[in-house]
């Protein structure tokens, strides 16, 4: 487990740096969530939608939406593939997202077509996923876009 | 881009295309204008059937969007001016409510030049008291952020209260009382009308000092009213409006603010149904109407005054229901005090 200040991120995980979603390999399928500074961010998550299973999804592209107090944001896909299962707990109780973000909030799981490929530019492993958050809290906060003591 | 009094559709869509267009390298943009006509907004989760009562819409000629911004419906008019802040998403990252409470300051500050003692009351509420007088909502569309929100000159409560789809009379009293007793106006705060181009003005000095930018008048971008036009088409498909997207409720809420909310919850005891029209006020019932199989007679009202102010907390509520129990020797061997008390936690 990779930890930044207040933040946890399992270092078995992959992890879209922009968007804060991370994907689990799970015997060639992937399982895909919003990470702890994602969730954090947004507040408790009241509503969230998401594309049925079958359909297809693009790296990149919205496969959901969540609502968050008065906030929407999309959530998009890690990898390209088609929507193999969809979470019915988390549709049902969105705050699981908040209470286990990388267990019982889990979103989709994708059925992916170009797993190798997609997961080059995602970060993995303890070491590149501190250096990434890292950088990533300094310049938020640079920006004045986090308070300092946050 | 100060566009004054615009058609209803283009309150909405404008911001909406010009959040494609910070996305594709525009300036942050920000947007002040009013619709010249009454409309009813929804959400963008929003199941319009059950939050809108779209026959009398289109029976009184009221138009119907949704937007792309969390929230519930809302009844909207030229009496209050929308200000839309778009910027891109790299200068809005992180927790939602900071970037709320920094970029609020700015009307709340109009609020403030007015002689109106308002504040920010997170997420992304203005209040004056406990009474709200702004509200706004936010969303990441495409590449950018977009807060919008309103400065609320005068209301009218009735019309608001008319358009909502609501389960019983009951439901739309409770409705109309909590908005007046919790929604508030310049008008109502002053006693006065305020100038609509002084309000302007300030909102366009003061999100300039808060966000530290200099901002020159603009239009849309060619890119900005291309997108528009297919904004606008969107926004009258049957296909976007009714999209059903939030999961339905066995309870039927109507939030007033931020930690206000008028719900209509029941419950099935063994000896029949309960139902109760609740006020859910900061974590506190500030008032209960209850109905049902069950005969209590003129108690009932002793129970309503006696649940007023109580917590949604199972004991301190158990407490409560088997005092009045206990006092007035009920027996109703069906319905216990527990019935109730479930009740009344499924609006909380």
């Amino acid at each position: 487990m990779a930890q930044v200040e207040k933040y946890y991120l399992p270092d078995d995980f992959y992890y879209d740096r922009k968007e804060h979603v991370w994907a689990r390999i799970e015997n060639g399928r992937v399982r895909v969530g919003i990470d702890m500074f994602a969730q954090q961010s947004a507040g408790t998550i009241a509503y969230i939608k998401m594309l049925p299973v079958g359909r297809t999804v693009r790296k990149g592209r919205a496969f959901g939406s969540i609502e968050a107090g008065k906030y929407i944001g999309p959530v998009k896909s890690p990898v390209n593939g088609r929507l193999a299962e969809v979470n019915q707990n988390v549709l049902d109780t969105p705050k699981l997202i908040n209470d286990d973000p990388y267990g019982e909030g889990w979103l989709v799981v994708i059925e992916p077509s170009n797993l190798e490929e997609d997961l080059t530019d995602l970060v993995h492993g303890a070491e590149e996923i501190e250096v990434w958050l890292e950088a990533e809290l300094k310049e938020y906060r640079e920006k004045g876009l986090i308070e300092e003591d946050d | 881009m100060e566009l004054g009094g615009v058609e209803p559709l283009h309150s909405q869509t404008i911001y909406h295309a010009v959040c494609h267009g910070v996305s594709s390298g525009a300036p942050d943009t920000l947007i002040i204008l009013h619709p010249g006509a009454p409309y009813v907004c929804i959400g963008y989760h929003q199941e319009l059937d059950k939050e809108v009562d779209v026959a009398y819409c289109e029976r009184s000629g009221i138009p119907i969007y949704r937007r792309q911004v969390g929230g519930g419906a809302v009844y909207l008019d030229s009496d209050q001016i929308f200000f839309q802040l778009v910027v891109h998403r790299d200068r809005a990252r992180g927790p939602v409510e900071q970037f709320a409470a920094r970029v609020l300051e700015a009307p709340v500050r109009t609020y403030r030049q007015l002689g109106i003692d308002a504040y920010h009351r997170p997420v992304n509420d203005i209040c004056v008291g406990d009474r709200k007088i702004s509200g706004t909502g936010m969303a990441r569309i495409e590449e950018a952020v977009v807060l919008v929100g309103n400065i609320i000159f005068d209301f009218n409560y009735d019309a608001m209260v008319r358009v909502l789809q609501v389960s019983s009379e009951k439901l739309r009293d409770k409705v109309y009382s909590s908005l007046r007793q919790y929604l508030t106006t310049t008008k109502r705060e002053l006693g006065r009308d305020v100038p609509r181009d002084e309000v302007q003005r300030s909102l366009v000095r003061n999100f300039s000092d808060v966000l530290s930018a200099e901002f020159s008048s603009g239009d849309l971008t060619d890119y900005e009213v291309q997108k528009l036009k297919a904004l606008d088409r969107l926004f009258l498909s049957k296909q976007w409006l009714y999209s059903a997207d939030r999961r339905s409720s066995a309870v039927r809420a109507v939030k007033i603010r931020d930690g206000a909310v008028v719900s209509e919850v029941e419950h099935k005891s063994r000896g029949g149904l309960i139902r109760m029209t609740l006020s859910r006020v900061d974590g506190k019932i500030a008032d209960v109407a209850i109905s049902g199989d069950f005969l209590l007679g003129d108690h009932l009202d002793e129970l309503e005054q006696q649940l007023r102010g109580k917590r949604f907390v199972e004991a301190e509520l158990a407490r409560t229901v088997n005092s009045f129990y206990r006092a007035h020797d009920v027996k109703m061997p069906l319905t216990e005090p527990m019935d109730f008390v479930h009740c009344i936690l499924k609006a909380s």
